[in-house]
């Protein structure tokens, strides 16, 4: 775990070296690497990844469980974005009568972004809450 | 053993760990065997179907 610290630091640094030398101003340099650390240093208490020292220079990884509950959370976004899509071209295209406004586009697309962490939340809560079964 | 040992030593979350143990996921095959590595018993001493005893 040691080299892993070492290395997001080693990472975090670069980054806020070249958001520097990119223009930025320093304090926000400063800030956008302190983020990128943070998260580094939250993603393996998180529960949702775990560190893998034969990963090189990606080390985190989902497990098998947590990889399951992105998948089925990205299936839930699409069937929900695809399921309001339509509806919308139907509901323009039968009875409004009237081209669809970007701005409801705009909505389909929020659903979809809001979609993804709820579902992702639930579906972590709803594997954790599970009882125990009977013996 | 902890949950977050054996979490280490099998590779996965703790939270995988309690999620399997209240029966709120059911693991892999790979990660099963890897589970009864970790405990140094046979795969069938830790999991079971529905319904049937557990044996010993």
């Amino acid at each position: 775990m040691r080299a892993y610290y070492v290395s997001r630091l080693g990472i975090a640094a670069i980054l806020g070296c070249v958001l520097g030398l990119g223009g930025l101003q320093w304090w926000l340099s400063a800030a956008g690497a302190a983020l990128v650390l943070l998260f580094f240093l939250i993603a393996p208490k998180s529960g949702r990844y775990v560190v893998r020292s034969q990963g090189g220079v990606a080390p985190l990884r989902r497990d098998e469980r947590t990889q399951a509950i992105a998948d089925k959370a990205a299936r839930n976004a699409f069937i929900i974005t695809m399921l309001a899509l339509g509806g919308l071209v139907v509901a323009y295209g039968s009875f409004v009568r009237q081209p669809i406004p970007s701005g409801a586009l705009g909505g389909v697309l929020a659903l979809a972004f809001c979609t993804y962490p709820v579902s992702e939340v639930l579906l972590r809560r709803s594997s954790r809450r599970r009882s125990l079964p009977d013996e | 053993m902890t949950q977050q040992q054996l979490a280490s030593l099998v590779g996965v979350t703790r939270q995988t760990i309690i999620a399997i143990e209240r029966g709120g996921y059911l693991p892999s095959v790979q990660l099963a065997l890897r589970l009864a590595s970790a405990f140094g018993m046979p795969v069938e001493a830790i999991f079971w179907l529905d319904g049937e005893a557990k044996e010993g």
